[in-house]
């Protein structure tokens, strides 16, 4: 690649989402190597592979808590490394809901997470949203106290807060009921739909990827093994077996 | 199913359907009971050796006598022990029941007389009582009186600690030890860092609970030399418990800096911002309890302690505020926050 070139990578503010070259790993123990991945704007890509792969590990390197041992990646235009508040300013990082504070109240993270990224206010989409959630009566309460799903709810709004670029989500479906999974699902594909975002879902859900996703891509022993753009997603929903038997053979194969 | 059989049938099918929590509870402790032959004899050699205790001792009767003579004071001292814990009762009453492996029957087990089974740690006292008069270490009517006394005082305590219970919040739901605020009106217009700072000062109420604080009084209490008069050894056991609580607030500030930077990592918030919405009330907190202990030592005398006093509460300070600014910096550091990422 030229120097032009390899300038240019990653700086188009379109793009929400620039992965070059990265290898990440916790102490000796490679987790992840030789990582590209690029995500448009308007794109919802599912991350697939099965327990311990990297899935999360990757979704860390992007959320910039943990430090990548090489590679680049550019959030909206700009580099991760270089100017991270700026990239992180665009970057919508869905924590694991064992994260979260649990002697704040929701209300109260909600608050910190807002002015921590700098926010004059908390958008109305976000407020929005958690009255769809019905999350508003627990809003007073100790995060210790939340169930799973409540949790849940809470670390996808502070993932939401400030029109983020790039959303990145871990399991974020995991303990939600029915009904907030739906709200969930259609406030992330309006979003995505209208340009103003890219979501990077890592799930297990193979029926979300089938229906909502619009890229999915597959990661095998810490190696993206393979992707399946809008077309073969599409061509996937019309087979009986769909993305679960490719998904085998893809296994299989490599 | 023994035990129900050996039950009235009446009372099993009554407490079967009624209070099923009850019977689950009573049917544990005969199991454990009957599994453990070694535990159950200890048990029984723990009661006699109790009862022998209270027979063979006549200092037993004396201090019961003296409590009898003195009814105000058992009064107050068994309301206190009645009213605090029952402030925090009908929230963990709250919790177990939710979190009960019977909460989806169909019974509704009414709170209050639940909360009222608080006065069953009476029964004790009642035993004890009972005991030193049948053994004739007290007269009867000392002994009724020492109840008495002491039932009043539990019933005032359990109104007390229902009230301020209901009046402060107290059982609000939640945590145990962070307390409660209200919301800021203009939370979603003016989002702020400040909610931060309640964080590090809920982890060392945690830190400081009464368990923790028991072991070191009773490491005090035992490094005392003989002789130490009870002034003395009560101011040295309040500075100490209080030094103790300022340095466990320390620590508390130190570990929630890291948790926090790795939570607002994504984020990118500026360092300073963090270091200072993070830690000012845990410092402000530090400083007034140094303050207090000073001014406290003034009021009641030491001048020996004021002097003392300054010193090593500047000097906690200092230490304080010193460790938790370099805890804030390894955070941010380990989180990326504020800065450029490290390169490989």
């Amino acid at each position: 690649m030229s120097t032009a070139s390899r300038e240019g990578i990653g700086k188009d503010d379109a793009q929400a989402l620039c992965v070059r070259g990265l290898r990440a790993g916790y102490d000796k123990h490679v987790v992840l190597a030789d990582i590209d991945l690029d995500l448009q704007r308007g794109e919802w890509l599912a991350l697939l592979g099965p327990n311990g792969t990297g899935k999360t590990t990757l979704l860390h390197c992007i959320g910039g808590i943990l430090v990548p041992a090489a590679g680049q990646i550019w959030i909206g235009g700009r580099s991760l490394r270089e100017d991270p508040r700026g990239a992180k300013r665009v970057l919508g990082f869905g924590c694991a809901p064992e994260r979260l504070p649990g002697l704040l109240t929701g209300r109260q993270c909600l608050e910190v997470y807002a002015a921590a990224k700098g926010l004059a206010a908390i958008g109305a989409e976000v407020l929005e949203l958690m009255d769809a959630f019905a999350f508003a009566p627990m809003l007073d309460r100790f995060v210790d106290s939340y169930s799973t799903g409540a949790r849940q709810k809470l670390a996808v709004l502070l993932s939401l807060l400030g029109d983020p670029a790039l959303v990145v989500l871990d399991e974020a479906f995991n303990g939600l009921d029915p009904a907030s999974a739906l709200v969930l699902k259609q406030h992330l594909r309006r979003r995505v739909s209208g340009d103003a975002c890219a979501v990077l879902l890592a799930t297990h859900s193979l029926d979300l990827v089938e229906r909502y996703s619009d890229r999915a891509a597959l990661l095998l022993e810490g190696r993206i093994a393979r992707q399946w753009d809008q077309e073969a997603l599409e061509a996937l929903r019309a087979c009986p077996e769909g993305l679960e038997a490719a998904l085998a053979a893809a296994s299989a194969g490599s | 199913m023994q035990e129900l059989r050996a039950l009235p049938p009446g009372l099993a099918r009554s407490l079967a359907s009624r209070r099923p929590a009850l019977l689950a509870a009573s049917l544990g402790s005969c199991n454990a009971l009957r599994r453990s032959p070694a535990r159950t004899g200890s048990i029984a050699a723990l009661l006699i050796g109790a009862c022998a205790a209270v027979l063979g001792f006549p200092a037993i009767g004396a201090v019961l006598a003296w409590f009898a003579a003195h009814g105000v004071l058992t009064g107050t001292i068994s309301a206190g022990l009645f009213a605090l814990p029952l402030m925090r009762r009908k929230s963990r009453l709250l919790a177990s029941t939710s979190a009960s492996w019977l909460a989806a029957l169909p019974v509704s087990a009414p709170l209050s007389p639940r909360a009222l089974g608080a006065l069953l740690r009476l029964l004790p006292l009642l035993a004890l009582a009972g005991l030193a008069w049948a053994g004739g270490r007290i007269e009867a009517a000392a002994a009724a009186h020492l109840i008495g006394a002491a039932a009043l005082g539990a019933l005032a305590g359990v109104a007390v600690g229902a009230i301020v219970s209901r009046a402060l919040g107290l059982g609000a739901p939640g945590s145990q030890y962070a307390s409660l605020r209200r919301a800021r009106a203009r939370w979603a217009e003016a989002p702020s860092l400040r909610p931060l700072s309640y964080w590090p000062v809920a982890r060392g109420r945690i830190f400081s609970r009464p368990k923790s604080l028991a072991r070191v009084a009773l490491l005090v209490a035992l490094c005392l030399p003989l002789g130490t008069s009870g002034e003395l050894a009560l101011v040295v056991l309040a500075a100490c418990l209080a030094a103790y609580g300022l340095v466990l607030l320390s620590l508390a500030a130190a570990r929630v800096a890291f948790e926090a930077a790795r939570w607002l990592a994504p984020t990118g918030v500026d360092r300073r911002r963090f270091a200072l919405a993070l830690e000012w009330r845990a410092l402000l907190k530090q400083m007034v309890g140094c303050l207090l202990m000073v001014l406290l030592a003034r009021l009641i005398g030491l001048p020996w302690a004021f002097r003392l006093g300054i010193p090593v509460c500047a000097a906690i300070l200092l230490a304080s505020w010193a460790s938790t600014a370099v805890c804030c910096a390894l955070a941010c550091r380990r989180a990326g926050l504020g800065a450029a990422i490290r390169g490989p």
